[in-house]
């Protein structure tokens, strides 16, 4: 039995997820096989037997080897991966020309496919969720942690010190005489504080920074930022990247796959490398808010002394001042004080480089 | 909308906001934490207990947590603040392993629920392992680098070296607790009474067990004074007035009695009916029922001072006619007197108080040296010592102690006590502050200071089981054990000399400053390697790793504004001990451990919490009316 591609047999969930990647060799169209669609597509309706008292199980197949391709089928390993379109008679064939006794687990994974479904979005946390999950349904328990990516190091590390300066700020406000209630706030799930004055208070929404709101394009500069950076990135690249991931942290990539291009972990990075298209003295970039003047550089940058570049120029300064307009409109109805802060900035920053476009059209 | 509770995030939290407000006070550079009142008390603090205490919290979690540190803090009077931050440092490593390795055996829904029930799991196993194995550890391992000081060292000599270590150990928690400025004069004085109460029982502990219990009625605050006012008087204080006009008597010794009722009957209480006049020829009124009263009082009255007694102390406000015949056959009279210093009276003089005041026996009476009125600050109190004549020595009453005993010694203890006549000369100690807060926090730090030292030097009893158990284990130890919690201890158990009984010596004190920590870390560590290299089928994470490295977080804290030396003095634990930052008791941080993991195992079986809008009556619990418990809606 050799194992290739689609036509293989899985020992356990290690062997199956190290099939995670950005095409799904399940699959014969274009699919990313994160692990939400192997689980979803092909795990759920995997079959199981036992060889050598060890479990093995194949999934359900899409791939071109077989005359269907729209119905999903199994690849008997005893039968050089001869294809069978229903289950039923594929664990008929295992049990009458090899002997195996076979069965499915539909249940748990539905189970686990409706998780996946009900998540908001498929963070790095969710799927390490979800992995976590399939591993102990599987009861593998030889299953070997992992050590996190230095992505998820980061996102562990921002989540530790957020929790920490709200402790702090909690136990400063009770040695000041607030009364730490019983109740969590219904946004952010922290503990609710109340005044002498009888009145709530949420210590994360209404001082600290929501970490949703970080990435958010809509409210921070610097989201809105990476998300035009990746948008540029996939449209450069011929191989599809990875769908940018707007909610639920500030996630990047996926546990054990290659990401064809690096993703812009930070905006400073994304910023870096924006800026690193230009010719450096084209635009000086303010102190206040040096991301956000490299939305003038991510406009494709020629040498800005080619008369072609004119309409160019037209292009970015109209852009600039729709960006402006959107701010200025967000920034009348901004309700925190950060949402503010970050407009106003973006505002700066729109202005300046609008005159620093003017100066390069003149 | 009903609020939804995150069980397993939620106990890090509170924990760890617990944390963020004493940390600042935490160590020997903590600060102290100012609190005032909206009647303008204000008062400044830096012991843990009370800070919390003062917390205004309603999360039920918190509240638990903070009863487990006042309870701890009852019994060894010591390290409220690094419980809290043992607490969190250990529920942040369990969390971590948990979500590391959700080790479960079933299927759960959630993540968190297979997260939340491997901490459980985590937290039993940690418990499990302190109880059998820690102790032994800690005798073998971290003992061994400090000093064990016997208490019968501790003598009278000041230049003794017991009593120099009994002193810097006292200096060191003043220190910790009342700021640098006074801890070695208040460390004297403490050194002082305990040298005063010693010649209690030739059992050591006995006599910082009866300080422990009667500090209340030994120790007076009197405020507006400067702490360095603060002294030793000879006898007991009464913390009451005489009643009568002290007369001057000059012959010794003084009699006394003790009456617990009311001398003259109460006339007429509410419900009680007199009948007046039924069954004589006589017509009887209230007027001849009161004269018969007063005339019995006239001859109990002439009754006591036939038998010479001239101090008469009572529990309960005596009628005017009982002041007026005693007053009248000049004897002083104190009433109101509070149950604790009339016990300690009835211990010191061996003198039983009297509930039927017709029948005065001989060991009703006590005898006093002097008996005198005291003025301390604003009030005036009376002072009563008591004086051992060779004729008559006081001895203490057993039965006070029998219930503290470790029950492997009661049988050897009772015969000797009732025959051990001891005399002792009762001192109290003074205690003066500049305001009342601060003269009551002082108190509570002797207190305290007590409890630390009755906690060092309590024998931990060696339950001759243990040794048993080891050898037998040390047999088994090819043999199947399926179950997990005996898994670790069969492991570790294997690596101990099984005839060794090793147990905590009494009185063990070490350099303080996290060598405690630091040495038990390193123990522990290996523990675990000794435990993988011998056992590979090691299930989950060896709980003493965990512990170990939750254990750091206390020396982190202490070096938090030196982290170089913080890492000096981990590499290089020989010079531990060149450091000066005084001493600290062994047993006491042992006791502290099992109170965290106890803690930290209670607060993790907690899986959800339900608001109610009544108060829950504890006694409805058996009853089918139970009262409903809802969700509480917001608003």
């Amino acid at each position: 039995m050799e194992m290739e591609g689609s036509h293989q047999m899985f020992c356990d969930m290690e062997s199956l997820l190290a099939c995670v990647g950005s095409q799904c060799i399940f699959c014969t169209g274009k699919e990313l096989a994160n692990i939400s669609h192997l689980s979803k597509k092909h795990l759920k309706d995997a079959v199981y037997f036992n060889i050598n008292n060890e479990e093995k199980f194949v999934v359900a197949c899409f791939c071109k080897d077989s005359k269907w391709t729209s119905r999903s089928h199994y690849h008997c390993p005893h039968c050089k991966f001869r294809a069978f379109t229903r289950s039923a008679v594929f664990k008929k064939h295992l049990k009458s020309k090899h002997g195996i006794q076979s069965h499915m687990r539909r249940e748990k994974a539905s189970m686990i496919y409706k998780k996946v479904e009900n998540s908001t979005g498929e963070s790095k946390d969710e799927q390490m969720g979800v992995l976590k999950e399939l591993q102990s349904w599987e009861g593998d328990e030889d299953f070997e942690w992992e050590p996190p990516s230095e992505a998820e190091m980061k996102v562990i590390q921002a989540r530790r010190e957020r929790q920490d300066k709200i402790s702090k700020l909690m136990g400063d406000y009770l040695l000041k005489g607030y009364k730490m209630l019983g109740d969590c706030c219904d946004v952010c799930g922290t503990i609710l504080l109340q005044d002498r004055q009888q009145k709530k208070y949420c210590v994360s929404c209404q001082e600290l920074d929501s970490d949703i709101d970080k990435d958010n394009p809509a409210l921070n500069a610097q989201a809105a930022l990476s998300q035009v950076r990746e948008r540029q990135l996939a449209a450069q690249s011929p191989a599809p990247s990875q769908t940018p991931e707007l909610n639920g942290g500030p996630s990047n990539g996926q546990p054990s796959v290659s990401v064809p291009q690096p993703r812009p972990e930070h905006c400073e990075g994304a910023a870096a490398g924006g800026r690193a298209l230009l010719p450096p003295p084209a635009v000086p970039p303010p102190p206040a808010a040096p991301s956000t003047t490299a939305l003038a550089p991510t406009r494709p940058a020629v040498c800005p002394q080619n008369p072609a570049l004119r309409p160019v120029l037209q292009e970015a300064e109209e852009a600039v001042l729709t960006k402006l307009r959107w701010a200025t409109t967000q920034l009348q109805g901004a309700a925190s004080l950060e949402a503010s802060i970050q407009l106003c900035s973006l505002i700066t920053s729109c202005a300046s480089s609008l005159r620093s476009l003017k100066e390069l059209s003149q | 909308m009903c609020s939804f509770f995150c069980p397993f995030m939620s106990h890090g939290s509170v924990v760890g906001v617990l944390e963020a407000v004493i940390l600042r006070s935490f160590g020997p550079e903590g600060g102290q934490v100012l609190f005032t009142r909206d009647t303008g008390q204000a008062m400044l603090s830096r012991s843990g207990t009370h800070i919390l205490r003062a917390l205004h919290l309603e999360h039920p979690l918190a509240r638990m947590v903070v009863e487990c540190v006042w309870k701890h803090s009852t019994v060894t009077g010591d390290g409220s603040k690094t419980f809290i931050l043992l607490l969190a440092s250990l529920l942040r490593k369990i969390h971590t392993t948990a979500s590391r390795e959700p080790h479960v055996s079933h299927s759960y829904n959630s993540l968190e629920a297979a997260e939340a029930a491997t901490a459980r799991h985590l937290a039993d196993k940690l418990l499990a392992f302190a109880l059998k194995e820690l102790d032994d550890l800690i005798a073998m391992e971290v003992a061994p680098h400090g000093r064990c000081v016997s208490w019968e060292d501790f003598t009278a000599e000041m230049h003794s070296p017991a009593n120099h270590y009994v002193q810097k150990l006292l200096a060191s928690f003043f220190h910790m607790r009342l700021g640098y400025v006074h801890c070695a004069f208040i460390s004297e004085l403490t050194c002082e009474l305990l040298n005063h109460w010693k010649c209690i029982d030739n059992l050591p502990y006995f006599a910082l067990q009866f300080l422990k219990d009667n500090f209340p009625a030994i120790h007076t605050p009197v405020s507006g004074f400067p702490i360095t006012s603060s002294r030793l008087i000879e006898g007991q204080v009464i913390h009451r007035d005489f009643a009568t006009p002290y007369p001057q008597t000059d012959h010794q010794p003084i009699k006394a009695v003790v009456f617990t009722g009311y001398l003259q009957p109460r006339l007429l209480n509410t419900g009680d009916v007199l009948e007046v006049g039924c069954g004589g020829t006589e017509e009887r009124s209230i007027v001849d029922f009161s004269a018969w009263t007063e005339r019995s009082l006239q001859c109990l009255i002439a009754n006591l001072q036939s038998l010479g007694v001239s101090v008469l102390l009572s529990v309960v406000k005596q009628s005017a006619a009982v002041l007026a015949l005693a007053t009248q056959a000049e004897m002083c009279f104190v009433d109101c007197v509070s149950e604790d210093e009339l016990s300690l009276f009835a211990q010191l003089s061996g003198a039983t108080p009297i509930s039927d005041c017709w029948r005065i026996e001989p060991e009703h009476i006590a005898e006093l040296t002097f008996c005198r009125p005291i003025l301390l600050g604003p009030h005036r109190y009376e002072n009563m010592p008591f004086f051992s004549l060779t004729c008559k020595a006081t001895h203490l009453h057993a039965k006070n102690y029998l219930g503290t005993i470790h029950t492997s010694h009661l049988q050897t203890l009772v015969a000797d006590v009732f025959i051990i006549r001891v005399k002792v000369k009762p001192y109290s100690l003074i205690i003066c502050g500049s305001g009342e807060g601060q003269t009551d926090q002082y108190a509570c730090a002797f207190q305290d200071a007590i409890r630390m030292l009755f906690t060092t030097w309590e024998p931990i009893p060696a339950t001759g089981t243990t040794a048993a158990k080891r050898t037998v284990q040390s047999d088994k130890r090819t043999s199947s054990y399926t179950h997990v919690l005996t898994d670790s201890s069969t492991c570790t158990s294997s690596n101990l000399n099984p005839l060794h009984k090793c147990v905590l010596q009494p009185g063990c004190i070490m350099p303080a400053g996290g060598t405690f920590e630091f040495l038990l870390h390193h123990a522990l560590l290996k523990l675990s390697h000794s435990c993988s290299a011998s056992n590979d089928t090691n299930i989950g994470v060896p709980v003493s790793r965990l512990l170990a490295s939750a254990l750091l977080s206390v020396p982190k804290q202490i070096y938090s504004h030196s982290p170089g030396q913080f890492l000096q003095t981990r590499t290089r634990h020989n010079a531990i001990f060149t450091q000066d930052m005084g001493l600290e008791s062994v047993s006491c941080k042992y006791e502290l451990l099992l109170a965290v993991l106890q803690c930290v195992t209670s607060l993790l079986r907690v899986d959800t919490i339900l608001r109610t809008h009544t108060a829950l009556h504890t006694q409805s619990l058996a009853d089918t009316s139970w009262e409903s418990t809802e969700d509480e809606a917001e608003n």
